[in-house]
């Protein structure tokens, strides 16, 4: 189980984070949805080990969340890759850490759930588009069978039917081998329809944390209103009476 | 490809020529006059007037600049040099042999150069900022700050006269050759150490690397993927230019330790003002140039697809 304990992140005089408590048991997903510069993506890089807390513990089964030799997708997917090795180098590095080889099936699986057609591993970072990237940044965050995945706005650079098939994938994957997710996004919907609970982050605080329907129906601070209500003004969100 | 091929004949071609003109106006019009330089070698004692015109006569040299470039380039489109103006012996066969004496030398001091270089970068690095970093910086400072005509001298007090362990001078066994390579190969530490620890540094640098990190992959296997070939592209471009540094260290380093060579016959051709020695000397070197030129683009293209995609 990944915890992370009263964290407090600074930067400079302010704080990136502030008193972050969480937990997140392996089979889970949690979202962690607020605005831009809420300390989101500080709070993936300070799990990850990254960045160190200026207070407080982070840990995966009692040790450092590096044992568990955590998959992480980044935000930029052109930035996650080497660009001088072709995709296939990259996204099989995983494998190779741990002195395997991917079956047939896995990569077909993943292929086909990510609608990447295989050619693209030929090629380099720099000569396939920002959304095909980000289907190989998720390629390689589940080759290896991983227990804990940290991804960064994932969905981001796709398109509507490529999303609801990649969350589709990654949720399967994640029923069938049970790893934890933490997704990071600003898709309320699909932060409700995927995540076993939500952490709203405001100014490196945590507003709430909660179940995805108790979060839609009775949020608990002014800002979660607000944010559930943006959300169903856009369409993302339904509420159900 | 062959866009490639086509357009690296045409830059060969364009230096080529325009070294061969350069070399040839610049001899041409170097101050003094030229067919006593070239009487005075050939017969080493002073000489009369008649003695002289009769040189510049054979020498070509009065017959002016255009006849005499002519005559010069007609064979040297087949790799011809012609004769020495002193000797009057063909150019190539000792050329060919100055060359045989100053290939291990280049060699030797380029091996000891890398070896320095490297060795020194990857203690350098592995905590930047500590001590012992700042002490290679400061090594390859000092080696940047000495020129090699210096060091050469100062080793040679050392090794030769102090300790006598190294000959000095000549270039009769291998051991002739330790001292001139060692100090080609100090100058070319100093600036290749510098220019692979930043390599490095800025290839530890890259965004990806500490999530592959922290995936699993070993210190090894990001080394061997992840920095080397990052860290390759700027001392590939430096190793070209540290080529040309190379030589010209070679034609110090000959005349310091008496070795025979390409410097030591290019210098003595310089003083005799023998004409087509001088300019065999030119052209060829230019001709080397414009291959490791050729080479290195080879190599980026090979480490860094991306520049021969650009180029397209």
């Amino acid at each position: 189980m990944l915890r992370v304990d009263q964290v407090t992140v600074k930067r400079g005089s302010s704080f990136a984070l502030e008193d972050i408590s969480l937990s997140l048991a392996p089979g889970r997903t949690l979202a962690v949805v607020g605005e831009s510069g809420a300390g989101k993506s500080t709070l993936i890089v300070t799990i990850l080990g990254l960045v160190k807390p200026w207070k407080g513990d982070i840990t995966w089964a009692g040790d450092s969340v590096t044992s568990c030799a955590p998959a992480l997708v980044m935000q930029e997917p052109r930035a996650a890759f080497n660009p001088l090795l072709s995709l296939h180098r990259s996204v099989m590095e995983p494998m190779a850490a741990r002195k395997e080889v991917a079956s047939s099936e896995r990569i077909a699986r993943l292929c086909d759930g990510l609608e990447l057609s295989r050619d693209i591993f030929d090629r380099r970072p720099g000569e396939v588009s920002v959304g095909q990237a980000q289907r190989a940044a998720i390629f390689r965050a589940l080759i290896a069978a991983p227990t804990l995945v940290l991804l960064d706005e994932p969905l981001s650079a796709l398109d509507a039917v490529t999303q609801k098939h990649t969350a589709k994938l990654i949720a399967d994957l994640q029923r069938e081998e049970g790893f934890a997710a933490l997704i990071v996004t600003h898709d309320l919907g699909y932060a409700m329809a995927h995540a076993d609970e939500i952490a709203v982050l405001k100014s490196g605080r945590i507003e709430e944390i909660s179940h995805p329907e108790i979060f839609a129906k009775a949020p608990r601070s002014d800002y979660c209103r607000k944010l559930r209500d943006a959300a169903v003004a856009l369409g993302a969100l339904e509420i159900s009476e | 490809m062959i866009k490639d091929l086509m357009g690296f004949v045409l830059r060969a071609v364009v230096v080529l020529s325009g070294t061969a003109l350069a070399t040839f106006v610049l001899l041409w019009h170097a101050p003094g006059d030229p067919a006593q330089a070239i009487a005075m070698a050939r017969f080493d004692a002073l000489l009369t007037e008649d003695v002289i015109d009769q040189v510049r006569e054979e020498a070509g040299l009065n017959a002016g600049f255009w006849t005499a470039f002519r005559a010069w380039v007609g064979p040297l489109l087949t790799l011809d040099f012609g004769r020495s103006a002193v000797t009057g012996r063909a150019v190539w066969p000792d050329l060919l042999v100055a060359i045989r004496y100053m290939l291990p030398l280049a060699l030797a001091g380029l091996a000891i150069g890398l070896a320095i270089s490297l060795s020194l970068a990857i203690v350098a690095v592995k905590r930047p900022g500590g001590w012992l970093d700042r002490f290679a910086i400061a090594i390859a400072s000092l080696g940047t700050a000495i020129p090699a005509y210096w060091l050469g001298l100062l080793l040679i007090l050392l090794f030769a006269v102090h300790l006598a362990w190294l000959p000095a001078m000549g270039a009769r066994t291998p051991e002739h050759v330790i001292l001139p390579a060692l100090t080609l190969g100090l100058g070319v530490a100093a600036s290749l150490t510098r220019i692979i620890r930043s390599g490095i540094l800025e290839a530890r640098g890259q965004s990806f690397l500490p999530a592959i990190r922290r995936r699993g992959v070993s210190s090894r296997g990001i080394d061997r993927d992840h920095i080397a070939p990052h860290a390759a592209i700027p001392v590939v471009t430096v190793f070209g230019l540290e080529l040309a540094f190379l030589l010209e260290g070679v034609v110090m380093v000959e005349v310091i330790f008496g070795r025979p060579g390409l410097g030591t016959f290019l210098v003595t051709a310089i003083h005799a003002r023998d004409f087509p020695q001088v300019q065999a000397v030119i052209v060829l070197t230019a001709l080397m140039f414009v291959t490791v030129n050729l080479l290195i683009d080879v190599v980026y293209r090979v480490i860094d697809p991306r520049i021969g995609a650009r180029d397209a």
